[in-house]
């Protein structure tokens, strides 16, 4: 009987193993003949090997049998075993067709990475992910050999902006960029005129005015997706939204608040502020003005623990988003220098959140009530500094209150509680008192906590008691 | 053979036995081969295929009539899924012959240049070797003895083979 396969073209036998997807199925089929090993080999273009060094003496034969390799990955699982700088050489100088190569967790320096780049100067995508010992030195290498380069994705390598840059410059088709877990990279190059996509990922040192100017010098860019920022506070989030706005990404704006919500529920950790503020003075209010300038449609915002936001960016917020319909201030030290602003601007505010606040007083309540006339609902929790005095001056100034929900009020007395009940229907919110006993019950059903009377007092005399007169 | 359409053009294959096919021209057109012998005016009325015996012939035509029917991809977007399904599961009843026959088509499709049906063919022999050890393959194929590899040779390969993820 004939061999079916001897005469068959090469071609058709290549043919047959590209259906042959699993390396188990190719495995097999490498072993069946000589010709079928040979053309097996001719056909793998696409390799992952377990890169240890004990795969040392096997680099001449295996590289000398898959002689078409396009795609290769190297994957140690145990950095210190890996194979090194040599070894690498060595390998991409028998594969001179590359385009696409991925190293991890491998033992190789600068120096190998400065022949790679030398020996696969057809690579279009690099990924280097905790390769420890590589730093711009190597990645400079890359920029200046590797001119085809489309992606560059680096994960936990020390680059920086001196290399970044390089490879900016010279690799004029690079479209897209990953950048992960880095402490060394603080700027992004800035003249990536060709990049599409940004993902970035845990590099605490990337600020959001580098953002900003990354954003602005990338012409084509299309989507800048960053996570996992833990310094991130919703304004931050905000800020990455705002710049893809001003860098004429306009088209993927709806994808960018997904970004913001991403990071929303990842959830703000506390924020830590030496880092931001040492660099850029007071950022955060910066962009507060960046985004209000940049969203005047807003109807609602939140802003939650973003420590660094002020009355700067509030004031920008009173100014530009005159159809804030909702506020809400979580541990934001705002002051009636802006809620002022807010206030006499934002004509459709209806509901008004504010809650942990120290700077919050009853003088910042007073200037809300006097201006803030379509306000129907307010919610007010631990805002301390916040009197009862203040709140009936609240429900007085405002005609349209429908509902005061107050809790958490550590400094809540019985007799506080009550003038708040007071409040409420004194102010022509009648057709609600039925509800707002409910609140007062709310807050001592809450439990009032410990009373201590010295702020409130020091700032306002006898406040608890002057409202027990009123009321 | 008969005919679907009389005023078409006819083209008339030979087979390696003397045997003759009439076929419609936009049937014989499947073939790239054929094709260009056309378009150059190098074929005359009978296009004679010394290779091809008239087994491997009939089953080759069954398969461009049944492909020059079908509406082309290419010409509309969104062609009748039905159609599709239809290619399909005739390709598929197709396929279903043994494996002389299949070496057989396939030499003569590769030959004729018909791209689908070399496709075809190919997939077909993959799926009979997948998930078959190398002596199973060499079975189902016949694979010539005098070129196997010797067990040093089997085993430097296996062993470069371990490297491999993927």
């Amino acid at each position: 009987m004939m061999d079916y396969t001897d005469s068959l073209p090469d071609e058709c036998l290549a043919l047959i193993f590209n259906f042959l997807t699993t390396i188990n199925e190719r495995n097999n089929a490498s072993l069946v003949s000589h010709r079928w090993l040979r053309i097996e080999a001719q056909t793998h273009t696409r390799l992952t090997l377990d890169a240890q060094s004990d795969l040392q003496p096997f680099i001449p034969p295996i590289f000398t049998r898959f002689n078409s390799l396009t795609h290769l990955v190297l994957h140690s699982f145990a950095y210190d075993d890996s194979i090194n700088d040599d070894d690498i050489i060595l390998i991409t100088s028998m594969c001179p067709n590359l385009t696409r190569l991925e190293l991890t967790s491998l033992n190789v320096t600068d120096v190998g990475l400065i022949s790679v780049a030398q020996n696969c100067r057809a690579l279009k995508k690099l990924r280097l992910e905790f390769t420890d010992e590589i730093g711009d030195e190597g990645l400079i290498a890359v920029g200046k050999h590797c001119l085809n380069l489309q992606e560059l994705a680096l994960y936990g390598v020390d680059a920086s902006y001196v290399s970044l840059q390089v490879i900016a410059t010279n690799c004029q088709n690079l479209v897209r960029l990953y950048l992960i877990r880095s402490d060394t990279i603080t700027d992004l190059a800035d003249k990536c005129t060709a990049l599409k996509f940004l993902y970035i990922e845990k590099c605490h040192e990337v600020s959001d005015k580098g953002m900003v100017a990354f954003a602005f010098g990338c012409p084509n860019l299309e989507e800048i997706r960053r996570e996992g920022v833990i310094k991130l506070t919703a304004s931050r989030a905000k800020a990455v939204n705002a710049i893809t706005s001003d860098s004429g990404v306009q088209e993927h704006v709806e994808e960018v608040p997904l970004v913001a919500n991403d990071v929303a529920v990842a959830g703000p950790e506390r924020v830590s502020t030496t880092s931001t503020s040492s660099r850029n003075g007071d950022p955060s209010s910066n962009f507060k003005g960046s985004v209000a300038q940049n969203c005047r449609a807003l109807k609602k915002l939140r802003l939650e623990f973003t420590d660094e936001i002020g009355d700067e960016g509030l004031i920008a917020v009173g100014k530009h988003c005159l159809n804030l319909q909702e506020l809400t201030l979580y541990g934001v030290d705002a002051s009636y220098v802006s809620l002022q602003v807010i206030a006499t601007n934002c004509q459709n505010l209806v509901r008004l959140y504010l809650i942990r606040s120290d700077t919050i007083s009853d003088l910042e309540m007073q200037c809300i009530a006097d201006k803030c006339t379509a306000l129907k609902f307010l919610y007010i929790e631990k805002c301390h500094e916040v009197s009862d005095k203040g709140m009936v001056a609240f429900a007085f100034g405002c005609p349209n209150l429908e509902e005061i929900k107050r809790e958490g009020v550590i400094k809540l007395t019985a007799g506080r509680a009550k003038a708040v009940n007071a409040i409420t229907s004194d102010s022509g919110v009648q057709e609600h008192v039925e509800e707002v006993p409910l609140v007062a019950n709310d807050v001592v059903v809450a439990g009032p906590e410990r009373v201590s009377t010295t702020s409130t007092s020091s700032r306002n005399g006898d406040p608890s008691s002057n409202f027990k007169e009123r009321s | 053979m008969s005919t679907s359409s009389s005023s078409s053009k006819k083209i008339v294959l030979k087979s390696a036995d003397n045997e003759t096919f009439e076929i419609d021209e936009i049937v014989a057109l499947e073939s790239q081969a054929i094709k260009n012998m056309i378009e150059d005016e190098c074929a005359d009325n009978v296009i004679p295929l010394g290779n091809i015996d008239s087994k491997t012939l009939s089953k080759i035509i069954e398969y461009c009539k049944k492909h020059a029917e079908s509406p082309k991809k290419d010409d509309n977007a969104d062609i009748d899924e039905k159609a599709v399904e239809d290619l399909k599961s005739f390709d598929a009843e197709f396929a279903k012959v043994d494996m002389p026959l299949i070496q057989d088509i396939l030499m003569a499709a590769n030959f004729l240049n018909i791209d689908n049906l070399i496709g075809l063919m190919c997939r077909t022999i993959a799926d009979r070797i997948k998930g078959k050890t190398p002596e199973e393959i060499r079975k189902i194929l016949n694979i010539n003895k005098n070129d196997l590899l010797s067990p040093e040779q089997e085993a430097k390969a296996r062993e470069e083979n371990s490297w491999a993820f993927d």
